[in-house]
C-alpha cells in the first residue's frame, strides 16, 4: 500500500486543472501578466523618474525665485544672500550667440557664472575635464555633447554679434539637470566664465539671479511674497527690475507633465488589466461548461457551493499569482525601460534599477483582484448547476437556439457554406463573443485615439506655425530703429519685407494678504507694428488690439494657465521696468503651446520702456518660402545688419522653430503607442483564447464535419475566418469608440502640455492602420486553433465529452 | 481501528417526526418538468418506503420514471409535491448546501457512467468525497481509499487516471467511492448498464456483500435477471409505481 500522499484531492484536482491544459493556461497567465506588465511597469517607470528625477533636481540646491534686472552684479549676489529667507544666491550671465561646429552652424546659448567651483545654488556637477573652466574654453552639458558629436579638447567657433569669430575650446563635460536639452531645445548650451565672456567682448553682469530660501519655506504664496520684498529691495537700492518668477517648489521642471503624462499611461496599464480580466472569464466560463458534470459529481459526494466555489476560485488566484511572478521581472524590466527613456529625453540619471514595494503591493492586489473579480460571475454561475442538469448534459451543442442570425445565414445563397458556418459560429457564445469584442475594440479604439492625438498634435502645430506667417526671426543684442533695420534687411536678395518688434519684461502686482502689493509672475509683452503684422491672432474670448489702442493687452491662454483670476474685460497692474501702470485686458488668444506672453500696441510699449520707434527682434519675410531660401537669407539678412554695425544675437528660421517643437512630442507619442501594443497583444491573446475554447467545444462538430468531407483545409479555413469576422467587427466598433477617447485624449494632453484643450482632428491613417493590426492579430491568433482543429480525428472526436 | 464499514443501524438512523420506523420514505411525491412541449409528469404521486438493509430493484423502461424516483431519494432532485424522508432527514427541505454535505456523508451514489473525476488517480477520487465531508484524518482518508480499493480489488491500480482501467474496473470504483464516508445508503442508477455481463455480475456481488453489512441499495436496472435476486422489485411506469415484488432469493444465490 503506497501511503504518504500529502495533498487533499481537491488540491490536487486544482493542480491538475491548471497542468491538463497548458495552452490555456498560459494563455490565461499570458493575459494576466501582460496586463500588470503594463500598469506595474508604468508605475515603476512613474516612481523612478520622478522620484530621481526630483531627487536629483534638490541635489543642485535649486533655486526657488529668478530675478531679473540690472546691472546684477557679484555685490548684488552677496546683497541678496544678506537677505532674510534668503539661504544662496547665484548670478548667471547669458549670451545668445552662433557656433560653428563641423562646418554647420547652429545657434548656441552661453551661460557664465563668477566661480564653477564655489556655485550655490542650481550646482552644476562636472563629469570629465579639468574643473573648473578656464578663460577660451566652453564646457558642454553632457546632452549637448552627444547632440554634437564633439568631445573634450575638440575646438568650435563661437561669432560674435557684430560678426567677429573666437575659438574656444572643449574644455570638458558637465551635467545641468535644470538645463533643457537640445533634443528639446533644438540647439546647444554651452557654460563659460566670466573671464571667456569679458574675451568674447560681452557684458559680465548678471542677466539674472537664481536664489535658494531655506528649507522651511516651501509654500509659493510665501516664495512669492520674498520675491516681492526682494524685488523692493533691490528697486530701493537703484537696480532696475525686470521681472522674476518662481517655479513649484522642489519640483525639476518638467516633474509636473512626467507625472500627469505617466497617469495617463496608467490608466492604459490598468485598462489592459481589465481586459485581460475579460479573457479570465471567457477561460473560466468555457472550464466550467466543460466541468459541468465534474462539478455535479463532486456536489453528489458532498461538496458544497461554497467549496466549488473556493476551489476553482483558488486555482484562478493559483494562476494570477503565478502571473505575477513571471510580472515583476518584466515590469521592472519594462518600467526600467521607460524611466530610463525618460531621464535620457530630459537628462537626467535613474540612480538604480529597483523595485517599489507599494508598486509590487498594487501589482499583487491586481494580479489577484482582478482574476478573481473575473472569474466570480462565471464560478458563481456553474456551481448553481444542479446535480441532476450536471449528469444529465451531453451531446453536440444542446443550448444552441437559432437566432436572427442563423435564419438570415440559412437564406443566404452568396457567400459558401464554410464561410457561413464561420459567422453563425462567431456568435455562437454571444457572451464569450461581447468579452472579446470589447478587449478588441478597446485596443483599437485606443491605438486609433493615439492616431488621432498625433494628428491633432500636428494640426495643433501646423496651425499654430500658421499664426506667425513669418520666414525668419533675427534676435537683436540690443534696440535699434526698425527704419534703418528695414533699410539694412531690403538690400539682401530675397527678402520681401520685415517686421519690427519690441518686448518688455513685466510683472504683475496683485494685491496681498496683508494690504502689502505682491508680485504675480514675470511675463514678456511682445508688441507687433500696428496695422499690418504677420500675426494672425486666433482670439478665443475679447479681441484683437485696434490702432487706437493705449494700455490695451491681449493675453495667451497659457499666460491664462499662470494667472487664472485674470477675465477679458479686467483692469491689472503691471510692473514694467519700474513703471507701475494699469493695462485692460481686451482679449484671449491661443499663442500656441507654453506661449506665457502677452500682446500690446507697438507705440504705448515702446514709448513706456522709453524706446520709441525702436525694435529688439526683426521677423523677416522672403519670396520664397523653402527650407533653403530660409536659410540662405537668414544668414544673408544677420551678415547685413552686422556690417552695418547691427548686434545680431541669434537667427532660426520657421522650419528650425517646426522642427522644435515637433520633436518635443515625438517620445510623448511613441510612450502611448508602446502601451497601445500591450492592448493589443492582450487582444489577440484574447481572441486566440476565445477561438481555442470554441474550437475545443467544438471538438464533436468538427468531427462530424470531418465525417462528412470536410478537409484540413476548410476546417482551417473556417476557424481563421471566424477569427478574422471578430477581428474586421472589432474595427469596425472601435472606429465610433475612438471619437470620444480621443478627445478625452486630447483634452487630457493639450491640457498638461498646452494649458488648452486639443482641437480634435481624427487620422484616417489609424483606422486604416488598425485595420491591417486587427486582421493581422485575427489570423495570427486563429491559426494555433485552427492547427488544432484540422488535427482532430473523426474519431477522436466523437469520443470527446 | 476502524473497519472499512461501520454496521449500519439496522433501525436506521431512528424515526423522523414519530412516524413508522422506515429508512427511506417518499409521501405523495410528484415531480413535474417543464419542457417546450408543456408540462410532463415524471412522478405522479409515489408512496415508497424502504427499510434498513433492504436491497431494492426500481425497474421500468426508458423514461418512466426510474431515475427521477431515485433522484428524490439521492436529493439530486427535488419533488414538485410531496415529501422525503431518509433516516431522520426530510430531504425536501434541505437547501442545496445542506443537501450536499447530508447526501456525501449518507448516501452513496454509482452511476450508469461512472462519472469520475478524470485528472484525479483512483485513489483520489475514493478520498474525494472524504475530503469535501471533512470525514477521517488526511492519514485515515489514504489508508480507507486503499482498503475501499482492496474491496473492489483495484489496489494495483490505486495511482493510475480513470481512463487507465477498463469501463468496469472504473465502476467498482465509482461503488469504492459511494463507499468512502460510509453512507448507509448506496442510490445505483444502472450499475451494471454500460458493462459486459461478466463485469456486471462481479458488481452485483459486490452489492450483495455490502449488503451483508447491512447497506441499504436502491438500485435502477434494465437487467431483470439481476433484478430478480433482490430483495424487492418496483416496477415503475408512466411515473407510478405499478407493481412491488418482494423476491424470496437470497442476494448470494
Amino acid at each position: 500500500m503506497r501511503i504518504g500522499i500529502q495533498l487533499a484531492p481537491r488540491w490536487h484536482k486544482i493542480l491538475n486543472d491548471v497542468l491538463e491544459n497548458k495552452a490555456r493556461t498560459i494563455l490565461v497567465v499570458l493575459a494576466i501578466a501582460v496586463g500588470v506588465i503594463a500598469f506595474g511597469g508604468v508605475l515603476t517607470a512613474k516612481e523612478m523618474a520622478v522620484t530621481d528625477m526630483n531627487q536629483a533636481y534638490l541635489a543642485t540646491h535649486p533655486p526657488e525665485i529668478f530675478l531679473y534686472g540690472s546691472p546684477f552684479t557679484q555685490r548684488t549676489e552677496r546683497a541678496i544672500e544678506q537677505m532674510p529667507h534668503v539661504d544662496g544666491a547665484q548670478g548667471w550671465t547669458t549670451a545668445w550667440l552662433k557656433m560653428e561646429y563641423n562646418s554647420e552652424w547652429s545657434n548656441i546659448d552661453l551661460y557664465a557664472v563668477q566661480d564653477f567651483s564655489d556655485m550655490r545654488v542650481g550646482v552644476v556637477e562636472p563629469i570629465d575635464g579639468d574643473w573648473p573652466p578656464k578663460t577660451r574654453e566652453i564646457w558642454f552639458e553632457r546632452a549637448t555633447i552627444d547632440y554634437l558629436g564633439t568631445a573634450p579638447g575638440k575646438t568650435i567657433t563661437i561669432e560674435l554679434s557684430d560678426g567677429t569669430r573666437r575659438q574656444l575650446t572643449v574644455g570638458g563635460t558637465i551635467h545641468d539637470i535644470n538645463a533643457v536639452p537640445p533634443n528639446l531645445s533644438n540647439w546647444p548650451q554651452g557654460y563659460v566664465t566670466l573671464e571667456t565672456l569679458k574675451w568674447l567682448g560681452m557684458s559680465t553682469n548678471f542677466s539674472y539671479v537664481a536664489i535658494s530660501l531655506e528649507d522651511s519655506i516651501t509654500d509659493l504664496g510665501q516664495i512669492e511674497q520674498i520675491r516681492t520684498d526682494i524685488s523692493d529691495r533691490l528697486e530701493r537700492y537703484g537696480y532696475q527690475m525686470w521681472g522674476g518668477y518662481s517655479p513649484t517648489p522642489g519640483k525639476h521642471w518638467a516633474a509636473d507633465q512626467v507625472e500627469a503624462f505617466s497617469m495617463v499611461l496608467a490608466l492604459i496599464g490598468a485598462l489592459t488589466l481589465v481586459l485581460s480580466g475579460f479573457m479570465v472569464t471567457n477561460t473560466v466560463s468555457s472550464l466550467i461548461t466543460q466541468q459541468k458534470r465534474q462539478i455535479g459529481m463532486m456536489k453528489t459526494v458532498g461538496a458544497t457551493g461554497g467549496q466549488i466555489f473556493g476551489l476553482y476560485l483558488l486555482e484562478i488566484c493559483g494562476i494570477g499569482l503565478f502571473a505575477l511572478l513571471v510580472s515583476i521581472p518584466l515590469s521592472l524590466v519594462l518600467g526600467s525601460v521607460f524611466a530610463n527613456t525618460i531621464a535620457g529625453y530630459l537628462n537626467f540619471d535613474i540612480s538604480r534599477f529597483r523595485m517599489t514595494y507599494w508598486v509590487i503591493l498594487l501589482q499583487l492586489a491586481a494580479a489577484l483582484a482582478v482574476p478573481v473579480l473575473a472569474a466570480s460571475l462565471p464560478i458563481a454561475r456553474g456551481i448553481r448547476t444542479t446535480v441532476r442538469e450536471a449528469v444529465s448534459d451531453y451531446g453536440i451543442g444542446g443550448d444552441v437556439k437559432q437566432g436572427w442570425l442563423d435564419r438570415l445565414v440559412a437564406r443566404t445563397r452568396v457567400l459558401s457554406r464554410p464561410i457561413l458556418v464561420s459567422l453563425q459560429n462567431a456568435f455562437r457564445r454571444k457572451g464569450r463573443m461581447a468579452l472579446t469584442l470589447i478587449t478588441l475594440t478597446i485596443a483599437g479604439a485606443i491605438f486609433m485615439s493615439v492616431f488621432t492625438l498625433r494628428h491633432s498634435l500636428a494640426q495643433e502645430l501646423e496651425r499654430v506655425m500658421s499664426l506667425y506667417d513669418f520666414d525668419v526671426e533675427v534676435y537683436l543684442d540690443q534696440y535699434y530703429s526698425a527704419r534703418r533695420l528695414e533699410q539694412e534687411a531690403m538690400r539682401v536678395p530675397g527678402v520681401d519685407h520685415i517686421e519690427g518688434w519690441t518686448f518688455a519684461w513685466a510683472q504683475r502686482i496683485k494685491s496681498g494678504q496683508d494690504t502689502d502689493e505682491i508680485e504675480g509672475g514675470g511675463f514678456q509683452i511682445l508688441a507687433p507694428p500696428i496695422g499690418k503684422t504677420y500675426l494672425k491672432p486666433d482670439i478665443l474670448e475679447g479681441r484683437w488690439l485696434c490702432p487706437e489702442d493705449e494700455n490695451a493687452l491681449v493675453i495667451s491662454t497659457a499666460m491664462l494657465a499662470q494667472e487664472p483670476d485674470i477675465k477679458v474685460g479686467d483692469t491689472i497692474t503691471l510692473d514694467i521696468q519700474g513703471k507701475e501702470r494699469e493695462w485692460l485686458v481686451v482679449g484671449l488668444l491661443n499663442a500656441g503651446p507654453g506661449e506665457r506672453v502677452a500682446y500690446a500696441n507697438f507705440p504705448y510699449l515702446s514709448r513706456l520702456t522709453g524706446m520709441p520707434g525702436m525694435v529688439y527682434d526683426v521677423f523677416v519675410f522672403t519670396q520664397e518660402h523653402d527650407l533653403q531660401t530660409q536659410q540662405r537669407v537668414a544668414n544673408a539678412v544677420a551678415e547685413q545688419l552686422k556690417s552695418a554695425g547691427v548686434l545680431v544675437g541669434q537667427s532660426m528660421t520657421m522650419q528650425e522653430i517646426t522642427n522644435t517643437t515637433s520633436s518635443q512630442f515625438d517620445l510623448l507619442i511613441g510612450f502611448l503607442l508602446s502601451m497601445t501594443v500591450l492592448l493589443a497583444i492582450v487582444g489577440g491573446l484574447g481572441l486566440t483564447s476565445t477561438m481555442s475554447l470554441n474550437v475545443l467545444e467544438r471538438t464533436r462538430e468538427i468531427g462530424v464535419m470531418r465525417a462528412v468531407g470536410a478537409t484540413n483545409g476548410s476546417i482551417r479555413g473556417i476557424v481563421v475566418v471566424e477569427g478574422m469576422i471578430t477581428g474586421l467587427l472589432s474595427w469596425l466598433l472601435a472606429i465610433p469608440l475612438s471619437f470620444p477617447l480621443a478627445t478625452g485624449l486630447c483634452t487630457m494632453i493639450g491640457d498638461v502640455f498646452f494649458e488648452f484643450p486639443l482641437t480634435v482632428s481624427f487620422s484616417p491613417v489609424g483606422i486604416i492602420f488598425w485595420l491591417a493590426v486587427a486582421l493581422v492579430i485575427s489570423v495570427i491568433a486563429s491559426l494555433i486553433p485552427a492547427q488544432r482543429a484540422a488535427r482532430i480525428s473523426v474519431r477522436e472526436a466523437l469520443a470527446y465529452e | 481501528m476502524w473497519g472499512i464499514f461501520t454496521k449500519s443501524d439496522a433501525n436506521g438512523n431512528g424515526a423522523h417526526d414519530g412516524q413508522e420506523n422506515h429508512l427511506i420514505d417518499l409521501r405523495g411525491v410528484t415531480k413535474i418538468y417543464l419542457t417546450h412541449a408543456g408540462e410532463f409528469v415524471a412522478l405522479n404521486d409515489v408512496n415508497l418506503t424502504i427499510e434498513p438493509g433492504e436491497f431494492v430493484a426500481v425497474l421500468g423502461k426508458s423514461g418512466s420514471g426510474k431515475s427521477t424516483l431515485i433522484n428524490m431519494i439521492t436529493g439530486i432532485d427535488r419533488p414538485s409535491r410531496g415529501e422525503v424522508y431518509v433516516g431522520d432527514i426530510a430531504a425536501h427541505t434541505l437547501n442545496e448546501n445542506q443537501m450536499a454535505r447530508w447526501r456525501g456523508r449518507n448516501v452513496g451514489i454509482v452511476f450508469q457512467f461512472f462519472q469520475l473525476l478524470p485528472t484525479l488517480t483512483i485513489l483520489q477520487n475514493i478520498m474525494l468525497p472524504m475530503d469535501f465531508c471533512k470525514m477521517y484524518t488526511p492519514r485515515e482518508r489514504e489508508q480507507r481509499g486503499m482498503m475501499l480499493l482492496e474491496m473492489v480489488g483495484l489496489e494495483r491500480h490505486a495511482h493510475k487516471l480513470p481512463t487507465a482501467i477498463s469501463g468496469g474496473q472504473q465502476q467498482r470504483v465509482a461503488i469504492a467511492r459511494a463507499l468512502a464516508n460510509d453512507p448507509p445508503i448506496v442510490v445505483a442508477d444502472e450499475p451494471t448498464g454500460n458493462l459486459d455481463s461478466r463485469t456486471a455480475e462481479h458488481i452485483f456481488e459486490i452489492f450483495g456483500k455490502l449488503i451483508d453489512t447491512g447497506k441499504t441499495i436502491v438500485m435502477v436496472t434494465h437487467d431483470h435477471d439481476l433484478a430478480s435476486r433482490v430483495h424487492r422489485t418496483i416496477h415503475i411506469a408512466d411515473g407510478e409505481i405499478v407493481t412491488e415484488q418482494q423476491e424470496a432469493l437470497s442476494i448470494a444465490n
